[in-house]
This record gives C-alpha cells, sequence and structure tokens, in this order.
C-alpha cells in the first residue's frame, strides 16, 4: 500500500489510513519537534497537533506535492508558534539544562559511549536552542532529513535563497559557539575532508 | 582595511558551505584548498563549520516513546467528542432561552391584561363573585373571560416590545432546530 493511497484513503474518512501515515512519519515529525523545542513532553504534544492539524486539513493537501514536506511545514510552524508563545510567557527553557531523551539514551550501548553521547547530545541541543528558531528549523531538516534547499525552502514557505542564508549563517553561529574564542594557528594546509 | 580582507575571504566561506553540502564544484575546492594553506583565519573557520557538521552529522533521530499512535487515536476521539459536547449544550441553552422568550410576551400580556380589569371594578367583583359562585354566575364569567381575552390582544398588538419579543423568540427557535439539526448529523457521523 502507498502512501498516495493511505492519503487518499485518509482523504475518503479512512480512520485507519491516517494511522498508517502517522505510524511511518511518528518518528520524523517527533525528532523535528525535538530537535526544536528541546524538550521531550512538549515535542510529544506538539508532534500529536502536528498530526491533529494535518488529519483536519488533509482536503487542502495538494497531491502534486510531497506529503512528508507538507507534514514537516505543519509541524515547523506549529513549533515555531509555541516557541514564540513560550517566550512571550518568559517560559523559557534552560538550554544548558536540557534533559537527554528516553529514546537517546535506549539507543547506546555502553556506559562510557553512552556518557559521550549524552554529552553530545545535551551539547547539541544547546547549540540548537540558541538559534533564532528559523534558522534552526533550517538546520534540522537539512541535517537530520537531507532535504534540498529546494525541500526546505518548501516547508518553511520561503526562498532558496533564504534557506542558504540562513543555513550558512546558523551553522556559522554554532560553529561560534562551540569556539567561542578562537585562538589564530599556523594554517594546517592538510587535505580538505568533511565528515568523521 | 579588514574589511577588504573580509571581503576578499567571503567567497571562500561560501565555498566552505557548499563543500558541507556537496555541492562544491572541483575547481573552486582546488582554490579552497590552496587558500586554506595559506590562511590561518580561514583554516580555522572551516575547523569550526566543519566540527558542527560532523556533530549534526552524528546526531541521532530521536523517537517517541512507544504507544505514540494510540495516544494520537485516543486525541482524535477526544477532539472529535469535544464539539458533540459544546454543540449540545448550546442547544439546550438556546432551547431554554426560546423557550423563556414564548413565555415572557404571553407573561407580560396576562399581567397587562389582569392591571385592566383591576382597573373595572364591575368586571372585577364580577369576577370575584364568579369565582366564588362559579356555577351561579357563569354567564357573568364567560363575560369576564371574554374581556380578558380582548385586553389581552389590545395590550399585546399596539405594544412593539411584545412584538420584539415575539420575533426574538421566533428567531431563537429557528436557531434551535438548526442546532438541533447540527447535533443529529454530529452523532450520525
Amino acid at each position: 500500500m502507498s502512501e498516495q493511497d493511505s492519503v487518499w484513503r485518509a482523504r475518503a474518512g479512512d480512520e485507519a489510513a491516517f494511522t498508517e501515515l502517522v505510524e511511518a512519519y511518528q518518528t520524523p515529525i517527533y525528532n523535528l519537534c525535538y530537535r526544536m523545542l528541546g524538550e521531550a513532553g512538549e515535542a510529544e504534544e506538539a508532534a500529536q497537533e502536528t498530526f491533529l492539524r494535518a488529519y483536519s486539513q488533509l482536503g487542502s493537501y495538494d497531491s502534486g506535492r510531497s506529503f512528508k514536506t507538507w507534514l514537516f511545514s505543519i509541524a515547523n510552524h506549529h513549533c515555531i508558534d509555541r516557541l514564540r508563545k513560550r517566550r512571550l510567557t518568559w517560559l523559557s527553557i534552560d538550554d544548558d539544562n536540557l534533559p537527554p531523551h528516553p529514546a537517546l539514551q535506549e539507543q547506546e550501548p555502553g556506559p562510557e559511549d553512552s556518557l559521550v553521547r549524552r554529552q553530545q547530545t545535551e551539547m547539541l541541543q544547546g547549540l540548537l536552542g540558541r538559534l533564532p528558531p528559523e534558522d534552526r528549523s533550517v538546520i534540522v531538516m537539512r541535517y537530520w532529513y537531507d532535504l534540498s534547499y529546494e525541500e526546505i525552502a518548501e516547508a518553511t514557505r520561503t526562498t532558496v535563497s533564504a534557506v542558504k542564508s540562513r543555513l550558512h549563517r546558523a551553522r556559522g553561529s554554532m560553529g561560534q559557539m562551540l569556539a567561542p574564542a578562537p585562538a589564530p594557528r599556523p594554517a594546517a594546509g592538510g587535505p580538505l575532508r568533511v565528515g568523521g | 582595511m579588514v574589511e577588504d580582507e573580509a571581503m576578499n575571504h567571503k567567497p571562500y566561506h561560501e565555498s566552505m558551505h557548499a563543500m558541507l553540502d556537496g555541492a562544491i564544484a572541483p575547481v573552486d575546492r582546488r582554490a579552497l584548498e590552496a587558500h586554506l594553506a595559506t590562511c590561518a583565519s580561514c583554516q580555522a573557520s572551516w575547523d569550526s563549520l566543519s566540527s558542527v557538521h560532523r556533530l549534526l552529522k552524528a546526531a541521532p533521530l530521536a523517537a517517541p516513546r512507544p504507544g505514540f499512535s494510540r495516544r494520537f487515536e485516543a486525541r482524535l476521539a477526544q477532539r472529535r467528542s469535544r464539539p458533540r459536547a459544546i454543540w449540545g449544550a448550546l442547544a439546550l441553552g438556546l432551547g431554554a432561552v426560546a423557550v423563556s422568550a414564548l413565555v415572557v410576551p404571553l407573561g407580560l400580556g396576562a399581567v397587562l391584561a389582569t392591571v385592566r380589569v383591576a382597573e373595572q371594578p364591575d368586571t372585577a367583583l364580577a369576577l370575584v363573585f364568579s369565582l366564588s359562585a362559579a356555577a351561579a354566575f357563569l354567564t357573568t364569567l364567560a363575560d369576564a373571560l371574554v374581556l380578558i381575552m380582548r385586553a389581552l390582544v389590545e395590550a399585546i398588538l399596539p405594544n412593539p416590545l411584545a412584538w420584539a419579543a415575539a420575533v426574538l423568540a421566533l428567531g431563537l427557535t429557528g436557531v434551535w432546530f438548526y442546532v438541533m439539526r447540527k447535533v443529529a448529523a454530529e452523532v450520525n457521523s
């Protein structure tokens, strides 16, 4: 059963078909919400609300577009709204003390590795939490879902050049946060490598 | 001077991001490599950007707690029952208002008629007598009732307040019927 079949059946009122879509996208949507909001309970709320909104707005979904991008768009805007409300009500989370997500801990094999990965997770969430929400969503869509500039532009309802600009700015800011006062050092001159 | 230098390095920063996104042309890559070999500042920027890139690439996908879709189904059912409850409460409230609106003009007319009757002592007395001796004064009682009915009509017809109340009652009753149809449709869906 293809995704489009499930979408069509769901649009015709088949709740079980929509549940199939929820099961297929629960982790990507939850992860997007968690990376945007930084807290497991709020991420669950936001992910649930995303699917409820998607269900009620299925009639407006254009089947010529990617369902995943459409869902991401709903989740992204909902998370940005939540972040704005959070800022307005002065309930911002302490970025330095974000709780590690239980699902991440469960995936970890050993205690030493667990400690390192937990520290990395906390550090990463801390860095993400300091970015403006619009920049944060671009980073999340690019790195966790490998979306193209065009797909991110569609999901965030902006232009490709704005996406590139936000991505570059966000990466630069995170780099500066990682090394707040980089000491000048001699050029390494080694081969250019990415990843690892 | 510093600004000029920054402008000179800007293309290399663009190349760094293109490199990280896997979208760099071979010629730009060679130029970037050559530049990094001689520019400590850009090399530091590259180290920083590639650290962020590696950190992000290594980050796992956070998964929700088990039972996410079951919780979704429960929320969907709850969300659906909420409009029904709201419509039900609205229907009851409007029904009560509509009934009150129907009763008010009738009550108002009855009060006004009673006042009119009270202003006519003969009829009032006749009414009292007819009540105390109903069998003996049936005819008088009938006259009095006719008088009451006439007074009632006379009180309501020229009174704009009574007309407005009646129109309002009619409107509210219409809304009540509409709401009840919506409720029935919700329940049947």
